[in-house]
């Protein structure tokens, strides 16, 4: 099988070859730092260029992609939100900081920026729709895009995954207004909430048709997210989810299934277990990262409850194993996730979120060789 | 006709408002009125109820609510929060007169996030839990590093230092900071908790914290431990 029947069949509940492996995106993929190392381990190096500037993500060069055996090729927005501007050094903290399109402000520190501003802390209801709002209609986003992805899909055989624009509605509406004062915001102001929400969804709709008309169906999955959880539990009670969240999940899912025929990824750090059925309900086709050190994400258990009609991506612990795990803690932890997780297809993996700066080549390295080695089927469960 | 002893009779009807607006107090932090409870701790203290009072017998009991029912499982991270930017409403009129009144009889805990790390959600709760539990808190912020901590035991003496950390890369400040309490020879004086997601047990006794809170409100519930005589 080549890489894209791979991840079609992974994708379909079939078994494939062997499990399929991704390393890209904006929650799959490798803290710069992390990469110069793995590519002077490979003895590939070249500069390392930034790809993700809010998370310092690597551009994923291909030699070092095809020494991996990584499956999917990543798009993603021109210009896109996690790109951000050239940095200021006027701030009184000292730190170097830019304003993105959205109007956050994000502030460095030594492995990544923090946003530090939310421009919308002041807002009224009233004052929303006078917000500058980025412009779906900026063609300078989606330009090159289309042939990109054309190359991508008639000269490769890679699996294609169309990257996030930006976080997801739940997570923009905090990060331009504040965590504490939009959870307020939730309990006490439905209606600023609820419009907040309704203008965010607007945009997205307005980005996704743009992006995928682009990408069109030379895709396998698009990714989205929006984390609903944290380590030892869920951020916002179902309750919360279904009341603001879930009608317009569906709203955004319906309409990117209506445009093409990928797969709606959707991430969420922590413990989403309790949002899952609905999470289906309203078309997620894979579920990232499995966070298998949050509470209630044992991926046997997902696998077990839900697996049939939701993909799995993600998996590898990167808080414990990878960081400070031996090489073959990191093989142990690779043939764990792959013994739960592989059955039937429906399971990718990846490590269970970007792979940070404190992460050893070695043990980079043995996590894919591991899934490489590991993950042919048949796989005994 | 029954013969009132007059000033005890007086004496119940004002415990009977004092209790009553601290309930009041209660109820409104357990249900997010942020506007009540402003409101309410302002009328406490018009009727001479002292601010530590108003804390500990109304704004402490409703957080107590909060946090058990977060234990339930009924109130989550966002209810948390809710429910402390209630109790900061509050706080807001309360603080000057509790400053006056030399609070802090449960202890004091210096609290702050690690070096390098700008994540203080659930540090923040935890700060606004032990003032409502009597402790007087010294927040020292984010993005702290080990000699500002380590000058702030030693400025201030506290019972507890608390730090919190969000990241693998950064929470090894943790142990910077505690090797440089001991060469201070400080190390002794404080009990040390530790915080975060990354964090566990196994990591608090790897560094020589004394120990790992699961969240903001096992957190509490320790520091409220380590003090119980006071």
């Amino acid at each position: 099988m080549n890489p894209r029947e791979r991840v079609i069949a992974a994708l379909e509940h079939r078994e494939p070859d062997r499990i399929p492996i991704d390393l890209g995106g904006s929650v799959s993929c490798i803290h710069s730092l992390a990469y110069q190392r793995l590519t002077q381990f490979l003895g590939l190096d070249s500069d390392v260029r930034i790809g993700d500037k809010i998370q310092q993500l690597a551009k994923l060069d291909p030699p070092v992609l095809e020494r991996l055996g990584v499956d999917f090729r990543h798009v993603s927005l021109r210009k896109g939100f996690f790109i951000g501007g050239e940095d200021r050094f006027d701030d009184p903290s000292g730190r170097p900081y830019f304003i993105d399109d959205w109007g956050i402000k994000w502030a460095k520190n030594p492995y990544y920026y923090d946003m530090v501003d939310h421009p919308l802390k002041d807002a009224t209801t009233e004052g929303l729709e006078g917000y500058p709002w980025p412009d779906p209609g900026d063609t300078a986003r989606y330009d090159g895009l289309r042939e990109d992805v054309k190359h991508l899909y008639e000269d490769t055989d890679y699996a294609i995954a169309a990257d996030a624009i930006f976080g997801g509605l739940f997570e923009c509406a905090w990060w331009l207004r504040g965590f504490e004062k939009f959870n307020v915001d939730l309990h006490k102001r439905a209606d600023f909430a609820e419009r907040l929400l309704d203008k965010i969804l607007e945009l997205y709709l307005g980005f996704y048709g743009r992006y995928l008309d682009a990408v069109g169906n030379r895709i396998e999955m698009v990714e989205l997210g929006d984390d609903l959880g944290a380590q030892t539990g869920p951020i916002i009670s179902l309750a919360t989810f279904r009341k603001y969240l879930k009608p317009r999940y569906k709203k955004l899912y319906d309409f990117i299934h209506s445009k093409t025929k990928a797969k709606v990824f959707h991430h969420s750090c922590g413990t989403v277990y309790p949002f899952i059925e609905d999470l289906i309900e309203v078309g997620v086709d894979v579920l990232n990262p499995i966070q298998p050190r949050a509470a209630m994400m044992d991926i046997g258990r997902i696998k077990r409850e839900f697996g049939r009609r939701l993909s799995l991506h993600g998996g590898v612990d990167i808080q414990r194993t990878l960081p400070y795990g031996t090489t073959e803690d990191v093989v142990t932890e690779v043939k764990r996730v792959i013994g739960l997780g592989a059955s039937g297809g429906g399971y990718i993996l990846a490590g269970a979120h970007n792979i940070q700066a404190d992460v050893p080549a070695g043990n980079i390295w043995a996590m894919f060789e591991a899934a490489k080695t590991y993950g042919v089927y048949p796989i005994k469960a | 006709m029954p013969c009132w002893n007059n000033a005890s009779h007086w004496m119940s009807v004002i415990e009977l408002e004092r209790e009553e607006v601290l309930s009041k107090i209660k109820d409104a932090v357990v249900s997010f009125d942020l506007d009540g409870a402003r409101e309410l701790c302002k009328m406490a203290l018009s009727k001479g109820i002292p601010a530590y009072i108003i804390v500990t017998e109304g704004m402490a009991k409703g957080m107590d609510i909060v946090g058990k029912k977060y234990e339930e499982g009924e109130f989550f991270l966002s209810e948390l929060i809710v429910a402390g930017e209630t109790m900061k409403e509050g706080m807001k009129v309360l603080e000057p007169y509790l400053e006056t009144e030399g609070v802090g009889a449960k202890g004091t805990v210096v609290l702050g996030t690690v070096l390098g790390d700008l994540h203080d959600i659930g540090k923040n709760i935890l700060v606004t839990l032990l003032k409502a539990s009597g402790f007087e808190v010294i927040d020292l912020g984010f993005d702290v590093p080990p000699q500002k901590f380590v000058e702030e035991v030693q400025r201030s003496r506290p019972n507890i230092l608390g730090m919190s950390a969000l990241l693998t890369t950064t929470m090894v400040n943790m142990e910077a900071t505690i090797k440089e309490l001991k060469e201070k020879g400080l190390r002794d004086n404080v009990k040390i908790i530790i915080g975060g997601a990354p964090i566990d047990q196994s990591y608090a006794e790897k560094i020589g914290a004394d120990a790992a809170a699961k969240d903001a409100v096992d957190g509490v519930s320790i520091c409220k431990k380590w003090t119980q005589g006071n």
